[in-house]
């Protein structure tokens, strides 16, 4: 094995990670290429998702930008079609992207336009893309991750409607480790804290965030979407996590341990 | 001064638990299409008068599509919907149209959810996903309207209190659930004590996000 393919343990592998133009979703792309797989950067806007691929390819590495809107079922169906198509199957489906929540507050204070695209975009979505991949995942047989929040378990007092959403996303994968266990398929969640674009949004709007986050982090830090969670998504696709499935890993530096 | 209570589901539990709650009931069975942000305010008594005020509100609003078994694979968007989705949207609706009525009375409010959500079951992953939201909804409830010392409270009650025996017996073995350590599971006489003693100031006024599993011992993790 040369230096170059060290700790490529997805070599030959595709994978879909939706929401991946930025974030999170674009540091778990950025891994799960790095880490030997091609992967589909699904988003809504391609002026951030082609981007996203274009530097996983400068990186050296295999990615293409697919159009996708998560809340609907065609855009999902076809981004499917797409990886598979020219990458030549699927094994790994992240479902990563998730609405604007809105101005912090009681859930009696959520705009209620608000309140819907929430659900759309992280249960709705988390049944498209389950639903879609099933086929092709159990072929391989591969893996869905889903990303929730320390909020889907804690809950939020400031995000009550995101928190939810995120809490139902963890009773998904509950389910559905249980309903495809049998087909080899496995079904893990991500709950990270990490520094992204909202977050640092969130911040320049309340400068103590930054501050109470930190304090409450055992770790010191917020973390770092490609390097502290990216490898999380690639540990959950890979071999070394056979016998694992219908598990949250909470990512966040130690803030929540209450599992 | 006797409690007024709004129980909000059809079937059962709701319709066990409206009977045997302490207080002035108000049990309705709304679809959830018809739960908007204003629909406590349009809730009537039985001598026509409107909510001025609540102590508790039970929710148990879970439509027939969510208590049916399907495979994820095998439902439409729409069942989708009508089995997760829009029952969590009027969950989230009822809290914020329940808001003032709590405030005004310093009041609690509690959802009753099916184990299979903390548990997983095959076949019944939009229950799961719906259970899982409104556990946590309530956790968000509690964080945010403590201040108000208004309290909420999940509580988690045995397939069987929500399912057709044939779908119960379904979940309980795709949930892998023990058998209850008591050896039976609670009444609704038993669930209503606690959710009445939940709603009770002398007795839980401290106690607020909590997630109680009442299901004689069957499930036994945080």
């Amino acid at each position: 094995m040369t230096a170059a393919h060290r700790g490529r343990v997805l070599e030959g592998q595709v994978a879909i990670v939706t929401g991946a133009g930025q974030g999170v979703g674009a540091g778990i792309a950025s891994a799960l290429a790095a880490a030997g797989a091609s992967v589909v950067i699904a988003t809504r806007r391609a002026a951030n998702g082609e981007p996203a691929a274009e530097s996983i390819r400068a990186a050296g590495h295999e990615a293409a930008f697919v159009r996708c809107d998560v809340t609907e079922a065609d855009d999902v169906e076809g981004t499917v079609a797409e990886a598979v198509d020219r990458f030549g199957g699927l094994d790994i489906m992240v479902h990563n992207a998730v609405a604007h929540a809105g101005r912090p507050g009681g859930v009696h204070l959520t705009g209620s336009h608000r309140i819907r695209p929430q659900i759309a975009t992280a249960t709705t979505a988390s049944f498209l893309c389950a639903r879609a991949s099933l086929p092709h995942l159990r072929r391989r047989p591969g893996t869905l991750i889903l990303l929730t929040s320390p909020a889907g378990v804690e809950g939020s007092a400031n995000l009550p409607v995101y928190a939810a959403v995120k809490a139902t996303q963890r009773g998904i994968l509950k389910s559905l480790a249980r309903e495809w266990g049998p087909h080899g398929v496995r079904v893990n969640a991500i709950a990270p804290v990490a520094r992204t674009p909202a977050m640092d949004a969130a911040v320049s709007a309340n400068p103590d965030l930054e501050t109470r986050l930190v304090a409450r982090t055992p770790l010191g830090r917020l973390g770092d979407a490609a390097a502290d969670i990216g490898p999380v998504a690639v540990f959950l696709a890979s071999d070394g996590a056979r016998y694992i499935t219908g598990q949250t890993i909470v990512a966040d530096g130690g803030g929540f341990l209450g599992l | 001064m006797s409690r007024d209570i709004l129980v909000v589901g059809g079937d059962d539990p709701a319709t066990a638990l409206a009977s045997e709650l302490s207080g002035n009931v108000l049990h309705v069975a709304p679809g959830a299409e018809e739960v908007d942000d204003g629909f406590v305010d349009g809730v009537r008594r039985a001598d026509g008068t409107a909510v001025n005020g609540l102590d508790l509100v039970v929710h148990a609003l879970y439509p027939q599509q969510s208590r049916t078994p399907a495979r994820i694979d095998e439902m439409t968007e729409r069942e989708w919907a009508a089995a997760c989705d829009d029952p969590l949207e009027a969950a989230i609706r009822l809290a914020r149209g329940s808001h003032r009525h709590l405030a005004a009375r310093q009041g609690t409010i509690v959802f009753c959810v099916p184990l299979v959500g903390a548990a997983g079951a095959a076949s019944f992953v939009a229950l799961s996903a719906l259970a899982e939201g409104l556990r946590v909804l309530a956790r968000s409830l509690a964080r945010s309207w403590g201040p108000e010392q208004i309290r909420a409270h999940a509580v988690t009650l045995h397939p069987s209190m929500f399912l057709a025996p044939e779908h119960a017996a379904t979940a309980a073995a795709a949930t892998a659930l023990h058998d209850p350590a008591l050896g039976r599971l609670p009444s609704a006489t038993e669930i209503a004590a606690v959710i009445d003693a939940l709603a009770d100031d002398r007795v839980t006024a401290g106690l607020t996000g909590a997630s109680l599993v009442m299901d004689g011992g069957t499930w036994m993790v945080g």
